[in-house]
């Protein structure tokens, strides 16, 4: 339902989990709504970049949004995963106390957490620990939080942006909001009577029209808001880098494992996480720094993660490691004082129609639902209040189906598969058995990502141990020889990531 | 007086070949194990020759390129002028092992350019 | 690939049709084990000798220099002249235990349980994420065989201004290449005090295109968002320490690794095959068998060898004793166990019965001039030779009179300097 000169109801500038959430939640209402992402793909901030946890929620303040959010996140994530087809396990999290002397800050973490309406939370001893993870030796006792979950992030991303675009939104990829004006609201297509005042959003190359504009923009929220005209709020990026172990080592963590944290650090600690897809993640890390951009993995962050996870795990060794990669905390707090602020979610008083989302760190991915029914609320008063009436969609499509996951299925339904469709005979990523069919459903995807890691996040080709060691030739193949895509135009990610300077020939 | 060390290739005992040279020319090659060593070290010196390896684009194979190497030794400083010409090169499938993809290869009398490798005609092709 | 193949029954089934598995195959077949077949996931047999289109193979075993698929033809000739079964494009995907193997292909699933397996799989390369480079993880950078199969087999060109982190001979390889079609190459760094390819491709990839190798330097740290623009290169420090405040920024669109193959043995790990984390393959015994009877392994998949030669050597002795096992149902206890000492890094087999003809394959652990290797039992000298020089690069292969062995002692195998009076 493409507005033809760009004018909608809603844009959404930020294509995460959230601002995804946000996209599919809105696309349930009878609004025109966009989503604009600056990145050639959905989730390429913080969303891909993150141990894909369901916290609990014991984390956080009693009061806060953050709070609120990640319960009724976490409380209501099975079935969004079920809705989406997007892997979800409930694997449970130990915070592990090494001494006696730790044990005071679990039961402060117990209470808090049933402060916030978290069920489960248990005070387990020692040999409890080691019924659940016979590696973990110098644990002397756990709280253990069985309601604690794991996703995979950048599917669940997708399947919003996906489920969103197929319920109505307008997904415009590579549009970084290059600069925003105020507009009287005559000039808005489709707008109501009384509210005075709308956006000019320049994005992509093109001009946007939009009554009401949602910022979350992420780590780069401080800086849309100030393209807005608010110029309230400070971002601190804040790096954690991770390790990622070969699923090989998956046998030994089954639980998420974490230390006791330690206040006043600005973040968790370093965390043994397992993957829905069977590695182990250690990490992240904690490091505030200049750049929001700068996702570089650093010598002496290695080092300490690979120490510190050896100090819980002496088998976690380096032979194990595949990959290493960072996320990006959109932090409020400075560096002097870590910690956390609470989400701020709102319209802005001085800017009608502008809904910010600022410093949406964890447990974003967990609250990505609620705030996307809490922002999506906000909206709804925002129209009601110039006399126009929200309506649900009656054809809104509640469930999204995921390609089929060739490697998860029973040999009886594998030979049944490659019966129909011979692609699924064809195993490109020898890692991960991934079929040429899933091949060409991520190069086909409905969002028209065509980066190598836009196939990579949605196939999970060059994710196995070898590192697309065998499949990557391939699928450049595939590239060129069936879907038409010169040697030089095929990117990693981000644009200018050229993967080859050409053909052979064309070296002169 | 310069002193250069080399391993020889020519079979598998690979002699270490050390040659004594200046200005004037070869003063003393010794550590070869025959005759053909001592040629092939003197050769190293004065005109180093190498055999050249490469690929061919291959037109309506199953293989995108054939593996090429030339039938004889050509000069060392031949060997990236030849290579950036296998660039303007194109061989119709099917292609046979040892078939002459371009006969005195860059004006070199009696060295050719040959498949290491058969190359079949794509199916439906 | 025609519907014969799809039996459920298999005398013998060796995974892979590389170099290892096509000697494998061919041997057995010379033997007399009728009922085998080969499996292989590419479109053609030869497995990575169809990208290294290079010369210097079957310089021992056809007293001539070939190049890879060269190499391959003549064990495919072999292959097609003995008329032996072939699967392509298929992937084995399982392993058993009792060797039933689940093998996918575009004509289905299929399940074949074999009397006896040859793993003959390969390598893997070890990846910028294994060894943890830190900095950006921007487009082009690949390991040295990913950008030959682009180049050689795709036809695809991988950079202008490389930089090659690894003296190994995919690395010199891949230095050569590249300048012949047409890039620069600026240089190649090694992080150990001496390379670690064979001399002959230090000369032919390396000196022969003034292209400068740097030892005890590596790469501390990767520039470049999207896409590479550039290494810090650092030295190493007498104590094996990086020293990234030492490094030296240099320039480069692309960045090559060629830091080491590891055996890929997912299969055996499956099939419940005792590995050795020394050479990351089977712990075998002469015959070449795994801890699992009736699986066999050789090639790459063993132990990383560096001569395509020695790979095909080591899959033909198998025949024997895939042989023995499919008559006798069973071969010899391995009672013997070798034990690498001295200047040893490792040797193969790990284990011997002592029943059957024995050829030890070892890497010393540092280059040197002559030294003596000695295989010993209970301090009786079983067998001494000289080697002029010696070189981790260069795998050793050495023949042992089964005869001499004493069943139940263990046999010492180490390397000592200079030359050993009698």
């Amino acid at each position: 339902m493409k507005a033809q000169d760009f004018s909608y109801d809603v844009i959404i500038a930020g294509g995460g989990v959230v601002g995804c959430a946000i996209a599919r939640e809105l696309s349930r209402l009878d609004l025109n709504t966009a989503l604009l992402e600056k990145e050639p793909d959905v989730g390429w901030g913080a969303s891909c970049r993150n141990s894909g946890v369901v916290h609990a929620g014991y984390n956080n303040t009693p009061g806060t949004l953050m709070a609120k959010f990640c319960v009724e996140g976490n409380q209501g994530f099975e079935v969004l995963c079920a809705e989406l087809d997007v892997p979800y396990k409930k694997v449970g999290k130990l915070v592990v106390a090494d001494g006696p002397d730790e044990v005071p800050a679990l039961e402060r973490l117990k209470a808090q957490g049933e402060t916030n309406g978290v069920r489960g939370l248990e005070m387990i001893d020692g040999d409890r620990v080691r019924e659940l993870e016979p590696h973990l030796e110098h644990a002397y006792a756990a709280m253990y939080s069985p309601n604690s979950a794991i996703t995979s992030p950048y599917l669940l991303t997708i399947a919003l942006a996906e489920n969103a675009l197929a319920n109505g939104v307008d997904i415009f990829l590579n549009s970084g909001v290059e600069r925003i004006d105020r507009t009287p609201s005559a000039s808005t297509a489709g707008g109501p009577e009384g509210i005075r005042e709308g956006f000019i959003v320049k994005a992509g190359g093109r001009e946007f029209r939009t009554r009401i504009l949602i910022n979350s923009a992420g780590v780069n929220s401080a800086e849309l808001s100030r393209l807005a005209g608010v110029d309230l709020y400070t971002i601190y990026p804040c790096r954690g880098e991770y390790y990622v172990l070969d699923t090989y080592a998956g046998e030994l963590v089954q639980h998420l494992v974490y230390p006791v944290p330690k206040p006043g650090s600005g973040g968790l600690g370093i965390h043994l996480t397992p993957t829905v897809d069977g590695n182990i993640l250690i990490g992240p890390s904690n490091e505030y720094i200049e750049s929001a951009e700068d996702y570089s993995v650093t010598a002496p962050v290695m080092k300490t993660l690979s120490e510190e996870a050896r100090s819980y795990m002496p088998q976690l060794n380096g032979g194990f490691y595949i990959r290493s990669f960072a996320g990006m905390r959109a932090k409020q707090t400075p560096p002097e004082k870590g910690g956390y602020f609470d989400y701020v979610i709102k319209e802005e008083e001085t800017c009608p129609g502008l809904i910010n989302l600022v410093g949406i760190e964890s447990p974003g991915l967990t609250a990505s639902a609620p705030i996307a029914r809490y922002v999506s609320g906000i909206v709804r008063n925002i129209v009601e209040r110039s006399g126009r009436e929200v309506c649900g969609k009656p054809d809104f499509i509640l469930k999204r189906t995921a390609p089929v996951r060739f490697a998860e299925q029973d040999d009886e339904v594998k030979a049944k598969l490659i019966a129909g469709d011979p692609d699924y005979g064809e195993i490109i990523c020898r890692c991960e058995q991934i079929t040429k069919k899933e091949i060409r459903q991520a190069i086909e995807n409905p969002l028209g990502a065509r980066s190598l890691n836009s196939i990579k996040y949605r196939s999970r080709a060059m994710m196995g141990r070898c590192q697309g060691g065998y499949c990557t030739q391939r699928i450049l193949q595939i590239l060129r020889d069936e879907y038409g895509i010169m040697p030089e135009e095929i990117e990693l990610g981000k644009n200018g990531s050229w993967v080859l300077s050409g053909g052979r020939c064309d070296v002169t | 007086m310069k002193t250069k060390e080399y391993i020889c290739v020519l079979c598998p005992n690979s002699c270490t070949v050390t040659v004594v040279f200046g200005n004037e020319g070869i003063e003393e090659i010794s550590g070869h194990g025959c005759e053909r060593g001592r040629e092939w070290a003197e050769d190293e010196v004065v005109r180093p020759r190498r055999y050249f390896v490469g690929s061919v684009t291959v037109r309506n194979g199953d293989f995108e390129t054939v593996s090429v190497k030339t039938s004889d030794f050509i000069p060392l400083e031949k060997a990236k002028s030849i290579g950036l010409h296998t660039h303007t090169l194109c061989v119709e499938a099917p292609v046979r092992m040892y078939q002459v993809i371009e006969r005195d290869i860059l004006g070199l009398k009696g060295v050719d350019l040959i498949a290491t490798r058969e190359v079949h005609r794509k199916n439906g092709a | 690939m025609t519907k014969r193949h799809m039996t459920d029954r298999k005398d013998c089934v060796i995974i892979g049709g590389g170099a290892a598995g096509l000697a494998a195959a061919a041997a057995c077949r010379e033997n007399g084990i009728e009922d085998i077949l080969l499996i292989e996931r590419g479109e053609v047999l030869g497995g990575i000798l169809n990208q290294c289109i290079h010369d210097g193979f079957g310089l021992h075993k056809f007293s001539e220099t070939l190049t890879g698929p060269e190499y391959a033809q003549r064990y495919i000739d072999m292959i097609t002249s003995r008329g032996i079964p072939v699967l392509l494009n298929s992937m084995v995907t399982g392993l058993s235990p009792d060797k039933v193997l689940t093998v996918i292909n575009r004509g289905g699933l299929h399940r074949i349980q074999a009397r006896s397996v040859i793993l003959a799989m390969g390598s893997r390369e070890r990846t910028r994420g294994a060894i943890g480079i830190p900095g950006s993880r921007g487009a082009g950078i690949f390991t040295a065989g990913v950008a030959q199969n682009l180049i050689n087999m795709k036809n695809f060109m991988t950079g202008r201004r490389v930089i090659i982190l690894g003296s190994g001979d995919i690395g010199l390889i891949m230095a050569r290449r590249l300048t012949l079609e047409g890039a620069k190459v600026l240089m190649v760094l090694e992080k150990l005090p001496y390379p670690s390819g064979l001399p002959r491709n230090i000369n032919q990839c390396l000196r022969d295109f003034d292209i400068p190798l740097h030892l005890r330097r590596t790469v501390s740290y990767i520039h470049g968002g999207g896409h590479l623009t550039g290494v810090d290169i650092a030295p190493i420090g007498d104590n094996g320490e990086i020293q990234p405040d030492r490094a030296e920024y240099m320039e480069c669109d692309s960045l090559l690794l060629s830091v080491g193959l590891i055996p890929e043995n997912e299969l055996s790990r499956q099939a419940g095959v005792q590995l050795d984390p020394v050479t990351g393959g089977a712990v075998v015994d002469e015959y070449g068998q795994t801890s699992v009877p009736g699986i066999f392994s050789c090639g790459n998949v063993l132990q990383i060898h560096d001569l395509v030669d020695n790979v095909s050597l080591e899959g033909e002795a198998l025949a024997l004793g895939v042989k023995r096992y499919l008559e006798a149902g069973k071969l010899a206890e391995p009672g013997i166990k070798v034990f690498p000492g001295q200047n040893i890094r490792y040797c193969l087999p790990q284990h011997l019965s002592g029943q059957a003809p024995a050829v030890i394959s070892f890497r010393p652990s540092v280059p040197g001039k002559l030294h003596t290797i000695i295989f010993s039992q209970n301090g009786k000298i079983l067998r001494k030779k000289s080697l002029l020089k010696i070189n981790p690069a260069e795998m050793e292969r050495i023949e042992l009179d089964s005869a001499l062995l004493e069943s139940g002692s263990p046999l010492q195998v180490e390397l000592v300097p200079g030359r050993l009076q009698s």
